[in-house]
């Protein structure tokens, strides 16, 4: 019966962690570039059956697209497609799908913590005097009507191997390939929000709740017949 | 009853899916040349817990099954290219189709695109083109000494010289499509061919099914206010209607979890 007790905490457990999964989700709805996380939940020990339980195996990331918002910035880019922009932190690569620039002081384009966006030659310098930037659909930066350069967008044939990396950004092990993103479009003026669905999330929310309080009672009830047990043992004596 | 919620979910999400069209369709109302779509709900897969006529003694057959279904996913979408109201503008490189066919667009890198939009304009060398830039194909150069252009509904261009004289500068051409529902659109008012669509047959406007060529006007969009307007209060009733299905599934997870005290 004891077993019952540690196979209904492990559910529990597994529904908590979720809830944490889901949480995180929901805080990010309006985050630019933001990628949902799913929990993957496997049986305790796939080698040994006899050991009944749930836990979670992996949090996985999914990458689908977001919806696009305009917002009429010039430096603000969003990725229709498959690709991500190659941010150079100045201690590693960070690829990312926030396209929210600004210049700093030197006249490179970066984000918001002052990473700096990764053309084909480098890093992207303006000329000091730019008065106009457009960016076109292959993502090469045109100043005053002249190209100066053109964005690298990046993409991974297996995406299992982004990592987060914070301030909605991936990193990967460096030994990995990077190749060039195909079948992309990149739009000036506009983000992509996050591809969390606040239906999805709220539904799983809803059936982690019951399936934790079912679990709930599995454990309760153990506990009544436990304790019954134990009465009737100890009034014997 | 979890399964309920699921099922439950995908029918809300559909139709959000269903109000996402519905505002491309209202966003676009005054967007020249563009035509509206139309969504294509299908039904998910079906639990066949008991099949229909299946025996169920010697030779008693079942007469229905029990299936249950999973929810709903909207499998396509669909342009409708029916003509939009015509608008006249009195420019004299408007042109709107009468009837169907479209515009060949030749882009900076040499792909062939198509659209309805005939808002075109001269370029530095006297060129037709769109209003971003794109070539009409096949090109036609306008003189840069030519006081007027007329464009017959046959698509042949003339122009006055200052002699003058007038001069033929070549016919307007149009593409028709097997399948134009089939066609991918890419955005900025332009169609690609796609396997689906078949391949481009070009024809002489007013000739064989294809369209006439009306300078001076524009072709509006097809998008129909009333009908949005009634899809989008349809979508609505049935979001909510999905989410009330919601709480009840959940409310029965509740009484079901709590049997236990």
């Amino acid at each position: 019966m004891i077993v019952g007790l540690y196979t209904s905490a492990t559910g529990k457990m597994a529904m908590a962690k979720n809830l944490e999964v889901i949480s995180r989700n929901l805080a990010n709805v309006n985050t630019t570039g933001f990628k949902r996380n799913v929990a993957v939940f496997r049986t305790f020990l796939e080698n040994d059956p006899s050991v009944p339980g749930a836990s979670l195996a992996r949090v996985e990331i999914n990458h689908s697209q977001g919806s696009i918002k305009g917002t009429g910035n010039k430096l603000d880019l969003a990725i229709y497609g498959n690709g991500y922009f190659a941010l150079d932190t100045g201690d590693g690569m960070r690829y990312s799908r926030n396209g929210h620039f600004r210049l700093n002081g030197d006249m490179e384009i970066v984000n918001d913590v002052g990473w700096k966006l990764e053309g084909e030659s480098g890093v992207i310098k303006l000329p000091r005097n730019a008065k106009d930037v457009m960016i076109n659909d292959e993502g090469a930066v045109m100043v005053d009507g002249v190209r100066i350069s053109k964005i690298n967008i990046v993409d991974f044939a297996n995406k299992e191997v982004l990592k987060e990396a914070g301030n909605s950004s991936f990193r990967t092990n460096p030994n990995n390939r990077v190749d060039i993103a195909e079948g992309y479009v990149v739009q000036q003026g506009f983000l992509e929000t996050s591809n969390v669905s606040v239906i999805d999330e709220m539904v799983n929310m809803m059936s982690n709740m019951r399936t934790f309080q079912a679990n709930n009672s599995v454990s309760r009830t153990i506990n009544g017949t436990l304790e019954k047990l134990i009465r009737t043992a100890y009034t014997v004596i | 009853m979890i399964k309920s919620l699921f099922t439950l979910a995908t029918g809300m999400k559909a139709q959000q899916t269903y109000l996402d069209n519905i505002s491309n369709n209202l966003a676009n109302i005054n967007t020249t040349g563009f035509k509206r779509s139309q969504v294509n709900f299908q039904d998910l897969l079906y639990s066949n817990d008991t099949k229909a006529g299946a025996e169920s003694g010697a030779g008693v057959e079942i007469p229905t099954g029990l299936q249950i279904g999973s929810g709903v996913r909207l499998n396509s979408t669909t342009k409708v290219f029916t003509q939009g109201t015509a608008i006249r503008t009195n420019s004299s490189f408007d042109m709107a189709i009468q009837g169907d066919g479209f515009f060949q667009i030749t882009k900076s890198d040499g792909s062939q695109v198509f659209t309805r939009d005939g808002s075109f304009r001269l370029n530095g060398t006297g060129q037709l083109v769109t209003t971003d830039g794109l070539a009409l194909t096949p090109a036609i150069t306008i003189p840069s000494d030519a006081t007027n252009v007329t464009i017959g509904t046959d698509g042949t261009v003339n122009v006055t010289l200052p002699a003058g004289t007038i001069s033929n500068l070549g016919q307007l051409q149009l593409v028709k499509f097997v399948n134009p529902g089939g066609l991918e659109s890419l955005g900025r008012n332009l169609f690609r061919e796609t396997v689906a669509s078949g391949s481009p047959t070009i024809g002489i406007p007013g000739e064989q099914g294809v369209g006439e060529i009306f300078q001076g006007f524009l072709e509006g969009s097809n998008v129909e206010t009333v009908t949005e307007l009634v899809n989008m209060i349809t979508a609505q009733r049935a979001f909510e209607v999905n989410s009330r299905g919601i709480r009840a599934a959940d409310q029965m997870l509740q009484a079901a979890a709590s049997i236990v005290r």
